[in-house]
């Protein structure tokens, strides 16, 4: 059964406090560290056994070793999942944002291995939201003045791989006076507790980017550090994660080596990256959610329970964008062809034949040109960015938080 | 002619204008809208990389002969590596249990 945990005075549930790590009661407005409310536990467990004439505590252990009993939230318009422990309620979905019944039933977890607890607080949380939009010229002016309609902490299950690394590289390259040479490199690493997100239901380019969080302050998973909190389950399997994160791990490696490699300005003759994980933890890693309003549709903002980092992809102002460029565009035009009449009235006023003008005219005037051709090029490829500004605000925008969750379901 | 020279100059502005706008309107935008990237870099997990060998100035049949020993000898660390890992995560788990 899940344990809720009760304040000692007055017995009402409490939740964690991530600014003072510990457990508090906001009815009696009293605080207790995690080792007096095992101790206070434990002392009411000897009573109750003493009482009962139990000689034997193992006879009243409930809990299967490895799973603990959460209460699973059901959004029945996404059909998300959401696990909570005693005490937490809720008449919205976390990920959808639609205030939809909430169907509930008792499940038994798996129980993770790790956890990071929330060093964030909701307060913090959101004044750390508000510093970053207000900050954003192009956001629009509704949302600047930035009030989220909910705030909701949710642990994310990731799974922590242990992975080993390695890379021989073969490579050549010219010494200037045409002389081959070989050179080769050999290296190994073993990456410690690298993340691989096992939610499917919360989006990849959200949990990438949440990234980096501490991993020396992780600790054993204490069902205490719930109290307060949603939490979400793993349905990526170990072997499904273990794959993408081997892929990864190889990334990051030959990113690294590769660096070396150019700076001989050599060429890649022979590699032979390998990647084994063979350490995998379970862990819930903390994510504040907040969901704002803007034309009717909602928007998802998140930041990192941990490190406070904030992750979102908010729409832009069009005015303002449609505005800058074209500012910008007209001043360089203008400058430009001023630029370009003196040098013309320069080039006519010179003293030589029409041959000669035209020749310092391209001469002048080629140059230019490439720089235009290679800024125009530059230009273009940046809307490519410009659309994945826009695949991460359909992301953020949590109506496609809810399609996603439903193709995932099927 | 010197039609000519205005509308080359024109076309000229007009390109290095909207190249230039764009670049710098996406660069904001990016920077205001889309906040949190990140890529990570293996210095983030762990120690980072360990060098094992590194040789170059050699003749293509030394260096071949070197690199494929180089890699035997990755392929024996890693065996050594995750075998030792292996057991204490198989000992830790034991020592867990007996703890519960």
């Amino acid at each position: 059964m899940a344990k809720n945990y009760s304040c000692p005075s007055c017995g009402v549930a409490m939740i964690f406090d991530p600014q003072t790590q510990e457990l508090h009661c906001e009815y009696c407005n009293s605080s207790y560290t995690l080792q007096e409310v095992r101790e206070a536990e434990f002392d009411l467990a000897e009573t109750i056994r003493r009482m009962n004439g139990n000689a034997d505590p193992s006879e009243n252990e409930e809990e299967e070793v490895g799973t603990i009993s959460m209460r699973i939230l059901r959004c029945s318009s996404c059909g998300a999942e959401l696990a909570s422990r005693e005490g937490e309620t809720s008449s919205y979905c976390a990920y959808c944002g639609q205030p939809t019944i909430v169907t509930e039933r008792l499940q038994d977890c798996r129980r993770p291995d790790f956890i990071i607890p929330f060093k964030v607080t909701k307060e913090r949380a959101e004044r750390l939201v508000r510093e970053q939009i207000a900050g954003g010229g192009f956001i629009p002016n509704e949302i600047r003045n930035f009030e989220p309609e909910r705030i909701c902490g949710i642990y994310i299950p990731y799974w922590l791989f242990d992975v080993y690394t390695s890379d021989g590289q073969l490579w050549k390259y010219n010494d200037g006076d045409d002389n081959t040479y070989y050179g080769y490199y050999a290296a190994d690493s073993v990456f410690q507790r690298v993340t691989s997100e096992a939610s499917r239901r919360f989006n990849d380019y959200f949990s990438a980017k949440l990234e980096p969080y501490r991993m020396d302050e992780v600790m054993r998973f204490d069902e205490t550090y719930l109290s307060g909190f949603y939490s979400d389950q793993f349905d990526v399997s170990r072997e499904e994660a273990g794959a993408q994160t081997r892929l990864r791990a190889k990334r990051l490696f030959s990113d690294k080596i590769t660096e070396r490699r150019k700076a001989m300005h050599a060429w890649l003759i022979s590699s032979n990256p390998v990647a084994e994980e063979f350490r995998a933890r379970y862990a819930l890693l903390p994510v504040w959610f907040m969901t704002t309003r803007y034309r009717n549709k909602p928007y998802t903002v998140l930041v990192n329970g941990q490190t406070g980092k904030t992750v979102c992809s908010m729409p832009v102002n069009k005015v303002r964008a449609y505005g800058l460029f074209a500012s910008v565009t007209a001043g360089v035009f203008a400058l430009l062809m001023l630029l370009f009449t003196l040098i013309n009235n320069k080039i006519f006023n010179m003293d030589t034949n029409a041959a000669g003008q035209r020749f310092v005219f391209f001469a002048v005037y080629v140059p230019v040109a490439a720089i235009a051709a290679v800024l125009l090029w530059s230009g273009f490829s940046a809307i490519k960015r410009l659309f994945r500004i826009r695949s991460g605000i359909r992301v953020a925008a949590s109506d496609s938080n809810r399609d996603f969750s439903r193709e995932r379901q099927g | 002619m010197e039609l000519f020279y205005i509308v080359t100059g024109a076309l000229l502005g007009v390109s290095l204008g909207i190249g230039l706008a764009l670049r710098i309107t996406v660069t904001l935008i990016m920077r205001s809208n889309d906040v949190g990237d990140y890529s990570g870099t293996c210095d983030d997990f762990g120690r980072g990389v360990q060098l094992c060998e590194e040789k170059d100035g050699m003749r293509e049949k030394a260096a071949k002969k070197r690199y494929a020993s180089a890699r035997r000898k990755l392929e024996r660390r890693r065996e050594a590596v995750v075998r030792r890992a292996q057991s204490r995560y198989v000992s830790e788990g034991v020592q867990r249990l007996q703890e519960q």
